[in-house]
């Protein structure tokens, strides 16, 4: 079921490791298929009617939903499953990589690609206070000296985390996006790409293959990502830049890119941080260019119970910074950084990877359509994108 | 399945930071619930395991069935089998570790079979109270 990933920096697990990480992997899809849908008739069947009874209207808002759920069993249950998943998933990744540290180390070693480290950068709070997603050592912790370790647990992570449905090298976001550009802006070719908070560059790479004239360049706040998704790139013969830099605080010069992207990064971050890193991306943007930022959905375009049903990481997977962005009001975000409002940008299409050409462009052409399967994770996922163009001067 | 026991001190922790949620008032169930699911997972390992044991062999002419009836464990066979089963034991009650043995974390060991083996300088002994089932 889990298909070893294709680069050079792959580890290999023994076939009882990998047999482990297909169970993680084959429960995460039940958790997030079966029992989401069993969740979800609970709710219609049991907690709505109670509640509308109780209060004489439906919960308007996913806090709401979530104070109902505490006394329905299977909500405790898919949630109790659930985090003992998560657990899981890295559970079955980490004793590999452990295993394979000093060999990992040196093939990064050998062929480093190009990790511009910045030693004095401090590693920000919402990265060091708390494990991320629970995942052990969060994003940034390294156990030898110049160690790719948190690069590699995050990309195997992911591998097992996806079920396969996340691309062939979990990439599919990027290849997702970039040829969403390509299709629904045909006279916008970028030259310079920045993805922030890119972890491994798994989706930092689709960029230089979907615009193979433009310089692209990632940056991570964690020296472990950078040099993974460095010799990742290189791995793939990808000649991607990788720098440690804090989004908040970018050393680039104004008017540097054409196209600033990122992806699952903002609901890491607190809401101060969000706002520094679009004031940012708006001041490195050239006039005319693309802000696109792949996210979660915004609560303001979900019924109440799908907002709950997305805030579970916010609830009780260490993410706590993903609700409070969640919440916000995307066009608003863009307009108080600079971007004008009738140049706000926002996307939903299926995954690129997994829909034929014709009809991803059609998707496209159609514009943002909301549903329960925008930016959740099951058996058809949609990616949901949004952001703004930099006035052009 | 001859390799030994595979047993190491990890360097990279197996156990996120913070308290673990309690989604059940009943008093246990959250325990429960983690070794229900280690459990399993420990026996799927093992039913695909035996599954391609007996695809390989079967393959290779060995009528395995009428062998396994009839095999003799030595010595070493059966301490290292005590060591595999003692780890087993503790993966699928890890839940337990936490608040109610004094201990602050769930155990940082799994059983890993068929990995490479560890030099005997590499192999460490579990921490003091670990194993201890």
């Amino acid at each position: 079921m889990i298909k070893d990933l294709s680069h050079g920096l792959r580890v290999t697990p023994t076939r009882d490791e990998r047999t482990r990480q297909e169970f993680v992997a084959s429960l995460r899809l039940h958790i997030l298929a079966d029992m989401a849908a069993s969740m979800r008739a609970s709710y219609e069947q049991r907690v709505l009617p109670r509640f509308q009874q109780e209060h004489g209207r439906s919960p308007a808002d996913g806090d709401e939903v979530h104070d109902a759920m505490q006394d329905e069993r299977y909500f405790r249950f898919y949630s109790s499953i659930r985090y003992n998943a998560q657990e899981m998933v890295f559970r079955s990744v980490i004793p590999v990589v452990d295993r394979n540290l000093e060999d990992l180390n040196q093939r990064a070693r050998a062929k480093p690609g190009t990790a511009v480290l910045n030693p004095g950068l401090t590693v920000p709070n919402n990265v060091t206070n708390i494990d991320v997603h629970l995942s052990p050592g969060s994003y940034h912790s390294e156990y030898q000296s110049d160690d790719v370790s948190p690069g590699a647990i995050y990309d195997n992570s992911i591998n097992v985390f996806a079920f396969n449905q996340m691309g062939r090298d979990i990439d599919d976001i990027g290849h997702s996006f970039s040829n969403y550009v390509r299709l629904a802006f045909p006279d916008f070719r970028p030259k310079s790409i920045l993805d922030a908070g890119c972890t491994v560059g798994h989706n930092t790479l689709p960029w230089a293959q979907t615009f193979p004239d433009a310089e692209v360049t990632g940056i991570d706040v964690s020296a472990g990502l950078v040099r993974y998704a460095a010799a990742r790139a290189s791995a793939f013969g990808k000649p991607v830049r990788f720098m440690q830099m804090n989004a908040t605080q970018l050393d680039f010069p104004d008017a540097s890119f054409d196209l600033v992207f990122s992806s699952m990064f903002l609901h890491e971050l607190p809401l101060k941080d969000i706002r520094a890193f679009f004031r940012e991306a708006h001041r490195v943007l050239k006039p005319g260019g693309l802000f696109l930022n792949m996210e979660l959905p915004p609560n303001n375009k979900m019924q109440a119970y799908d907002r709950f049903y997305l805030d579970w990481d916010s609830y009780y997977n260490k993410e706590p910074w993903y609700k409070p962005f969640r919440d916000q009001d995307f066009p608003q975000l863009c307009t108080a950084a600079g971007f004008p409002a009738d140049r706000f940008v926002e996307a939903v299409v299926p995954r690129y990877t997994y829909t034929p050409e014709a009809e991803f462009a059609a998707r496209v052409a159609s514009g943002a359509q909301f549903d329960d399967r925008t930016g959740r994770l099951g058996e058809e996922i949609e990616w949901y994108a949004f952001g703004a163009w930099k006035q052009k001067s | 399945m001859n390799e030994p026991l595979t047993r190491r001190k990890p360097r990279i922790p197996l156990n996120h930071r913070g308290k673990r949620p309690r989604f059940f008032e009943a008093s246990g169930t959250d325990e429960l619930m983690s070794m229900v699911l280690e459990l399993t997972a420990e026996l799927w390992v093992v039913k695909k395991r035996l599954y391609l044991l007996e695809r390989v062999a079967g393959q290779a002419g060995v009528p395995l069935t009428p062998e396994i009836e009839a095999y003799d464990l030595n010595q070493e066979e059966v301490t290292e089998l005590d060591g595999r089963r003692r780890l087993l034991i503790a993966t699928v009650l890890r839940s337990l570790e936490v608040d109610h043995t004094g201990r602050s974390k769930m155990r940082e060991e799994m059983e890993i079979m068929g990995a490479p083996a560890q030099s005997q300088s590499q192999a460490q002994a579990p921490a003091q109270g670990q194993g201890q089932i």
